[in-house]
C-alpha cells in the first residue's frame, strides 16, 4: 500500500466517523441500495424514499391520492385542457443557494425530456413546450388533454434539481443538488447515504431532525432487530411475519398503508410464443380459477397483503367494484381444460429469483397442478430475467409493478398497444380506445366509468392474472413522531420529529 | 475451503494392496465411509424412506413445530422438512460426484501432460492454473454459476471447473517427483510411446494422492453446492437442496428455527464423512511411514 | 533472496494479466449486462441502448479490454455503472471492513488452533488427540453460513446479546464495531482454526521426533520446556506460512459471511457486483483479491525462507 493510498484510507475512515450518528439524526433502514441519485435516471423504490428528503417536487399526493401543492402552490387548466399553468412557491432556493423559479422548471423538464439516459422521457412526452410567463409562473403546453400529467409531477418527473449543478449525469448522481429539506452529504455504496438539514429550506419549521442517515440493510430480520435494539429509528418493508413482533412491543410503532403496487402473472399471448395459453383464452381462465388468491396471501404474506384480481388496487377510486375477485373453482378449471382439448397443458413460469416470488411461484405451481396443469418454474437472476422479459421471451412471468397514483401509467403501459410494458403482445382496439378516452377526461366520475369499462375488457381477455397488492409496512421507534405513510409507500420526512421536541 | 492432499511419494507395486486394506481398517476411513455410505443409501432409497412427498404443500400446516407426524416440523409452504432433508441428499451427492468428475477429467490429464512434457506446454498450463487459483474459489464458482443460470446442473459444472486447478497442480507436482526415477527413464529408453508411458507407468504411481484429493474435493463440492444454493444459484424450486432450504429458513429464524437446524446438520454430517474418509486415506495411502 | 523475490514478482505479472483476461471474458459471457440490470421496473430500450454506448459495452471485446486495462494501469478503476460512484473509492471503503474481519478471524484461529494442535501432538494417539482432531475436522465441515445462522439464532434472537447483523465503523464507535464484528469473525475463524490446528499438530509431531528434541529430553529438561522452548519454535514455521496463505482464503470465505450478516464489505461487493452485472466493480474486486492472494503467497514464501535457514542456498 502506498503512502497516498494509506492517506486515502484514513480520510475515508474519518469521513465515515464524522458522519456519525448524533441524537438528532434520523436513522432509516432501507431494504436495498438505491441506484443513481439523479431523479432523471433513478429507477429504484428505495431511491424514491431518499429523494423525498433530498428533492422537492412540483406537486405531491396526500393519503387519499389527491393532488396537493409542493413547489407549485396552485395550478389550473385552460378550457381545452391542453395548457397547465403552475404558480410557483416564492423564496425557494436550491442547496447551492441558487433561486428556484420558472426558468428552473423549464430547464428541469427539458433536461428530463432530452437527456439520453433519462427514464422520465415517456412520462413527460405529452408536454410539447414549457413556457415561462413570469419568474413565478410557468405553463406546460400539451397537444391533447392528458389527465395523468398532475400525478406524473408528484413523482420523480416533478423533482426539481439545480440547473447549474445538473451538467454531467455521472457527477450529478454522485453529488446531487436539489431543493428538498435535506442536502446531500456523503454516500458509501451498498452501505449508507447521509443527508444533513438544509437551513434555507422553505418549510424548515416542519423539519425535526438535523440529519438523516439511510442505511442499506437487505435482510428484513436484521432491520427488525436493529429497530428493536434502537440502532435504527425507522425501517421500511417489515416482513409480514415480523409484524407481530412490532405490534406487541410498546417501544415500537407500526405504520401501514395499502399500496399501489401489484404483483401479477403476466401471460405471453403472442402467437409465436407457442405457449398453450397464448391462443386459448379458456385455459387462461382455467388457470385463474385454479388459484386461491386468499390462500396465496395467507401462506406467503401471513394474510397481511391484499388479494385481488385487478391491476388497480381497491385503495384507488378507479378500482372496479363490478368485478369482484372470483372464488377458486378447481372443478370448473378441470372442465375448461377438458373442453379445450389440450391434455395435460404444460406451462412455465419465469420469475426474478427472489424468495418472495419463489414462494408465490411454488404455491401457484401446486395449486394449478391440482387442476390439471403441469407447471415448470424458471427462476432467473434479475438481469437475465429482465433480458427475457424485454425480449418477450417468456410464457408466464411474475411481474412486480410499483403502480402509480393515477391508473393510466399502469393500464396503458401494460395493455395499450405499443405500451412500454406491453411485452406479451396483447392488443385490443376496444381497450385502446377506452384508455385513450380516459386520458383525455379530467372529470373523476367520467374517468371512473371509463376505467370500469377497461376492467371489464382486460379481466375477460386475461393478458395477465393479477394476484395481490402489497401493503407498505414501516416499523419505527415510538420516540419518532409524525410518520404517516401514503399509498406510494414513501417515507415523507416533513413533519417527522423526535418526541422530546 | 480447499484443502490439498499432502504430496508424498506414492505407495508402489506390492504394497498397494496391503495399503488399501490398511486404509479400510483405519478408524477415520471407517467412520467417514460409514457416514458417506449412509447418505448414499438415503439418497438412493429416498422415496422409500421419506414419510411424505417432499414437494407436497399443506396450506393449513405452514411452519409447524416438530411433532409426532412431522419429526423435523414443516416449512413455509407446509412441506415436511424431514422428507425434504432426505431428498436434499440427492442434490448434494450429485453435486459432489459430478463436480469432482468434471474436475478430475480435465485437471488430471492437464496435470499429467504439463508435468510429463514440461517446457512450453507446462508453462502455459501452469500460468493458467496460477490464474485460476488466484481467484477465490467461491467467487469463481459464483461468477460461473451466474453465467450459466441458476440450476443444479449448472452449479455442478461451475463447481467442477472451479475445483479443477487443484487437480492440475497436484498431478503435475506428483509427475515431476517421479518423472526422473529409474524405472520411468528405463521405459523411455526402450522407446515406448509417451502416451503409453503416461497411462501405464506414470498415472498409476500418482493415483494415491489424487484419490485422497478426490474425497477432500467431494467435501468442498458439497459445501460449495450448498453455498451456491444459499445464494439462489442452485437447485430450482420446488426440488429440495439443503442450501436453498437454509436460505429460506433464514427468513423465519424467530418463528420457525427448526427449518434452519436440520439441513445444516445434514451438510455437516456428510461433509465430515468425506473429510474423515480423506484423512484416513491420506494417512494410509500416501505415506509408508507411521507418521501422522 | 532479492533475486528470488524479483523473480516471484515478475512471474505474478502474467498471472494477473491472465486473471484479468479471464474475468473480463467471463463477465462478457454472463447473460444480461449492466444496462439491463439497471433498467429495473420500467425498462426503456432507448435508455438501455444509450447506456451501452456510453459505457462502451457495444464495442468489440478486445477494445473494451484494452480501454479498461489502460485506465487501470493509470490507477483508475472507473465508475460503478449502478451508482456512478468511483470504484477506487468504493474499494477504499470496503476493503478495510473485510481486512478487519479477516484479521480478527485469524487471531481467533491462532489462539484456538495452535494450543489445540500442540496439545493433540503431545497426546498423539490418545483419545484426547482423536477428539481434538475430530473437532478440528468438524470445524472444517461446518458451512459458514449455517454457523452464522445458528449464532444469530442463539446470541441475537434468543439471548439478545449481540446484533443479528449490520456493521458500524471502528472510528464511529469501537465498542459497537466489536459487537457487530464478533459473530462474523467467529464464523470466519472457525474453519481457519481447524486448519491451523491440523497444521500445528502434524508439524509438531514431526518436530517432536527430531534429534535435537530427543537430545533436549535426554538432558532431563522438563517436557513443558522441551515443547515450548525447542519444539514449538520450529514446529510453527509451516504454521506461519500456511496461515499467511489462508488469510487470502478468508477473503473468499468473507463472501458468504458478509452475506449472512449483511456487512457492507469486499465479499458482498463481489456478490452484488456479479448479480447487478456491474462489470467494472467485479473486475476491480477480483483483480484486487488476486493481487492480495499473490502478495500473501509471496510473503509466505519469503517467511518460509527466512524462518528456515536450511533452505537458503
Amino acid at each position: 500500500m502506498t503512502v497516498s493510498m494509506k492517506l486515502t484510507v484514513l480520510a475515508g475512515l474519518m469521513a465515515i466517523s464524522m458522519a456519525s450518528a448524533s441524537a438528532q439524526t434520523l436513522r432509516v433502514g432501507l431494504q436495498d441500495d438505491p441506484d443513481t441519485m439523479d431523479p432523471a435516471t433513478g429507477g429504484t423504490y428505495s431511491g424514491r424514499i431518499v429523494f423525498d428528503a433530498l428533492c422537492d417536487k412540483l406537486l405531491d399526493i396526500n393519503e387519499k391520492l389527491e393532488i396537493v401543492p409542493q413547489l407549485a402552490t396552485a395550478w389550473s387548466w385552460n378550457d381545452s385542457n391542453t395548457e397547465l399553468t403552475l404558480k410557483l412557491r416564492e423564496g425557494v432556493t436550491f442547496h447551492d443557494g441558487k433561486p428556484f423559479d420558472a426558468e428552473a422548471v423549464k430547464a428541469n423538464i427539458e433536461r428530463m425530456q432530452t437527456l439520453k439516459e433519462s427514464k422520465r422521457r415517456s412520462e413527460l412526452s405529452p408536454i410539447k413546450q414549457v413556457e415561462v410567463v413570469d419568474p413565478m409562473t410557468v405553463v406546460l403546453k400539451l397537444e391533447t388533454p392528458f389527465a395523468p400529467l398532475l400525478s406524473v409531477l408528484t413523482d420523480r418527473a416533478g423533482m426539481m434539481v439545480s440547473p447549474s449543478a445538473a451538467t454531467s449525469t455521472d457527477e450529478f448522481a454522485a453529488n446531487p443538488v436539489c431543493s428538498g429539506p435535506y442536502q446531500f452529504e456523503s454516500r458509501s455504496a451498498r452501505d449508507k447515504i447521509s443527508l444533513k438539514k438544509y437551513p434555507g429550506y422553505w418549510n424548515a419549521g416542519e423539519i425535526g431532525y438535523d440529519a438523516i442517515e439511510y442505511q442499506v440493510i437487505p435482510d428484513s430480520t436484521v432491520r427488525l432487530s436493529r429497530i428493536q435494539a434502537g440502532d435504527l429509528d425507522v425501517a421500511e418493508r417489515i416482513a409480514p411475519t415480523d409484524l407481530e413482533a412490532i405490534r406487541s412491543n410498546s417501544d415500537l410503532a407500526l405504520y401501514t398503508s395499502a399500496g399501489l403496487a401489484v404483483s401479477h402473472l403476466f401471460i405471453n399471448v403472442r402467437p409465436e410464443a407457442k405457449g398453450v395459453l397464448a391462443d386459448k383464452p379458456e385455459l387462461r381462465k382455467a388457470l385463474e380459477l385454479s388459484l386461491d388468491r386468499n390462500a396465496i396471501n395467507k401462506v406467503a404474506f401471513n394474510g397481511e397483503f391484499t388479494a385481488d384480481n385487478q391491476m388497480i388496487p381497491p385503495s384507488s377510486v378507479y378500482h372496479s367494484t363490478r368485478h369482484p375477485m372470483p372464488e377458486r373453482d378447481v372443478d370448473a378449471a378441470r372442465k375448461l381444460i377438458e373442453d379445450s382439448g389440450v391434455s395435460n397443458p404444460t406451462i412455465e413460469i419465469t420469475y426474478e429469483n427472489s424468495l418472495t416470488d419463489g414462494r408465490v411461484a411454488q404455491i401457484i405451481q401446486s395449486m394449478a397442478q391440482e387442476a390439471g396443469f403441469t407447471v415448470n418454474l424458471l427462476p432467473l437472476e434479475t438481469s437475465s430475467a429482465i433480458e427475457r422479459y424485454l425480449a418477450g421471451n417468456f410464457e408466464l412471468y411474475i411481474g412486480n409493478w410499483s403502480g402509480r397514483a393515477d391508473p393510466d401509467p399502469t393500464l396503458y403501459t401494460f395493455f395499450g398497444t405499443g405500451g412500454s410494458q406491453n411485452l406479451n403482445g396483447y392488443s385490443s382496439p376496444k381497450l385502446d380506445e377506452v384508455l385513450i378516452a380516459a386520458r383525455k377526461e379530467l372529470d373523476t366520475d367520467a374517468r371512473k366509468a371509463l376505467y370500469e369499462q377497461a376492467a371489464g375488457i382486460y379481466l375477460n381477455d386475461r393478458p395477465t392474472i393479477p394476484l395481490y397488492h402489497p401493503t407498505w409496512f414501516y416499523g419505527a421507534r415510538a420516540s419518532v413522531k409524525g410518520i404517516s405513510i401514503y399509498p406510494d409507500g414513501i417515507l415523507r420526512v416533513t413533519g417527522v420529529k423526535p418526541a422530546s421536541n | 475451503m480447499s484443502g490439498q492432499a499432502s504430496p508424498r511419494p506414492a505407495a508402489r507395486g506390492g504394497t498397494r494392496r496391503s495399503g488399501v486394506r490398511r486404509a479400510l481398517s483405519h478408524p477415520s476411513t471407517m467412520i467417514g465411509g460409514t457416514l458417506v455410505a449412509f447418505f448414499v443409501l438415503v439418497a438412493i432409497f429416498a422415496p422409500l424412506i421419506a414419510p411424505f412427498d417432499p414437494n407436497a404443500s399443506d396450506w393449513l400446516g405452514v411452519r409447524q413445530a416438530p411433532s409426532a407426524q412431522h419429526w423435523f416440523g414443516t416449512d413455509d409452504l407446509g412441506r415436511d422438512v424431514l422428507s425434504r432433508v432426505i431428498f436434499g441428499s440427492r442434490a448434494s451427492l450429485a453435486a459432489g460426484i459430478v463436480a469432482v468428475t468434471i474436475a478430475i477429467s480435465i485437471g488430471v490429464p492437464l496435470g499429467l501432460v504439463a508435468g510429463y512434457f514440461g517446457g512450453v506446454i507446462d508453462a502455459v498450463i501452469s500460468r493458467f492454473t496460477d490464474a485460476l487459483l488466484a481467484v477465490p474459489f467461491l467467487v469463481l464458482a459464483i461468477a460461473l454459476a451466474a453465467f450459466l443460470g441458476p440450476s443444479l446442473q449448472n452449479a455442478m459444472i461451475a463447481i467442477g471447473i472451479s475445483a479443477m486447478p487443484v487437480f492440475i497442480r497436484l498431478t503435475r507436482g506428483q509427475v515431476l517427483s517421479i518423472k526422473n526415477e529409474d524405472y520411468i527413464t528405463a521405459v523411455r529408453a526402450l522407446g515406448v510411446r509417451d502416451r503409453n508411458i503416461i497411462l501405464a507407468h506414470v498415472l498409476p504411481n500418482v493415483l494415491a494422492p489424487i484419490v485422497v484429493q478426490v474425497t477432500i474435493t467431494m467435501a468442498v463440492a458439497v459445501l460449495a453446492e450448498a453455498s451456491l444454493a444459499f445464494l439462489g444459484l442452485g437447485q430450482r424450486p420446488p426440488a429440495p437442496s439443503w442450501g436453498s432450504m437454509l436460505d429460506i429458513a433464514r427468513q423465519f429464524l424467530t418463528e420457525a428455527p427448526w427449518m434452519a437446524v436440520w439441513p445444516g446438520l445434514a451438510i455437516i454430517a456428510i461433509v465430515l464423512g468425506f473429510n474423515l474418509l480423506g484423512d484416513g486415506l491420506n494417512d494410509t495411502l500416501t505415506s509408508q511411514s507411521e507418521d501422522s | 533472496m532479492l533475486n528470488f523475490i524479483l523473480r516471484r514478482i515478475l512471474i505474478s505479472v502474467p498471472t494477473l494479466l491472465l486473471v484479468s483476461v479471464m474475468v473480463f471474458g467471463l463477465l462478457k459471457l454472463l447473460p444480461g449486462d449492466p444496462a439491463l440490470a439497471l433498467a429495473g421496473q420500467e425498462p426503456d430500450p432507448a435508455v438501455i441502448e444509450f447506456l451501452r454506448t456510453k459505457y462502451g459495452l457495444d464495442r468489440p471485446l478486445p477494445v473494451q479490454y484494452a480501454k479498461w486495462l489502460g485506465s487501470v494501469l493509470q490507477g483508475d478503476f472507473g465508475l460503478s455503472i449502478r451508482t456512478r460512484l468511483p470504484i477506487g473509492e468504493m474499494i477504499v471503503q470496503k476493503l478495510p471492513v473485510t481486512l478487519q474481519l479477516s484479521l480478527q478471524a485469524m487471531l481467533i484461529a491462532l489462539l484456538i488452533g495452535i494450543p489445540a494442535g500442540v496439545f493433540a501432538a503431545i497426546r498423539r494417539g490418545t483419545p484426547v488427540d482423536y477428539i481434538v482432531s475430530l473437532i478440528g475436522l468438524g470445524g472444517l465441515s461446518i458451512p459458514s453460513f449455517w454457523l452464522g445462522i445458528m449464532l444469530i439464532l442463539l446470541f441475537a434472537v434468543s439471548l439478545g446479546w449481540l446484533p443479528s447483523g449490520g456493521y458500524v465503523g471502528f472510528f464511529e464507535s469501537p465498542l459497537d464495531n466489536l459487537r457487530y464484528t464478533l459473530m462474523p469473525s467467529i464464523v470466519l475463524g472457525t474453519a481457519a482454526a481447524a486448519i491451523v490446528m491440523r497444521h500445528t499438530r502434524s508439524s509438531m509431531i514431526a518436530v517432536l521426533k527430531q534429534d535435537y528434541v530427543r537430545t533436549a529430553r535426554a538432558k532431563g529438561l522438563r517436557e513443558r520446556i522441551v515443547v515450548t522452548r525447542h519444539a514449538l519454535r520450529n514446529g510453527l514455521i509451516p504454521v506461519v506460512t500456511t496461515s499467511t496463505l489462508h488469510l487470502g482464503e478468508l477473503l473468499s470465505g468473507a463472501v458468504l459471511t458478509e452475506q449472512v450478516f449483511g456487512i457492507p464489505g469486499f465479499g458482498k461487493m463481489i456478490v452484488d457486483g456479479v448479480f447487478s452485472r456491474d462489470y467494472a466493480v467485479v473486475q476491480a474486486v477480483v483483480m484486487c483479491s488476486a493481487l492480495i492472494f499473490l502478495l500473501l503467497s509471496l510473503i509466505a514464501d519469503i517467511a518460509y525462507v527466512i524462518l528456515s535457514p536450511r533452505l537458503r542456498s
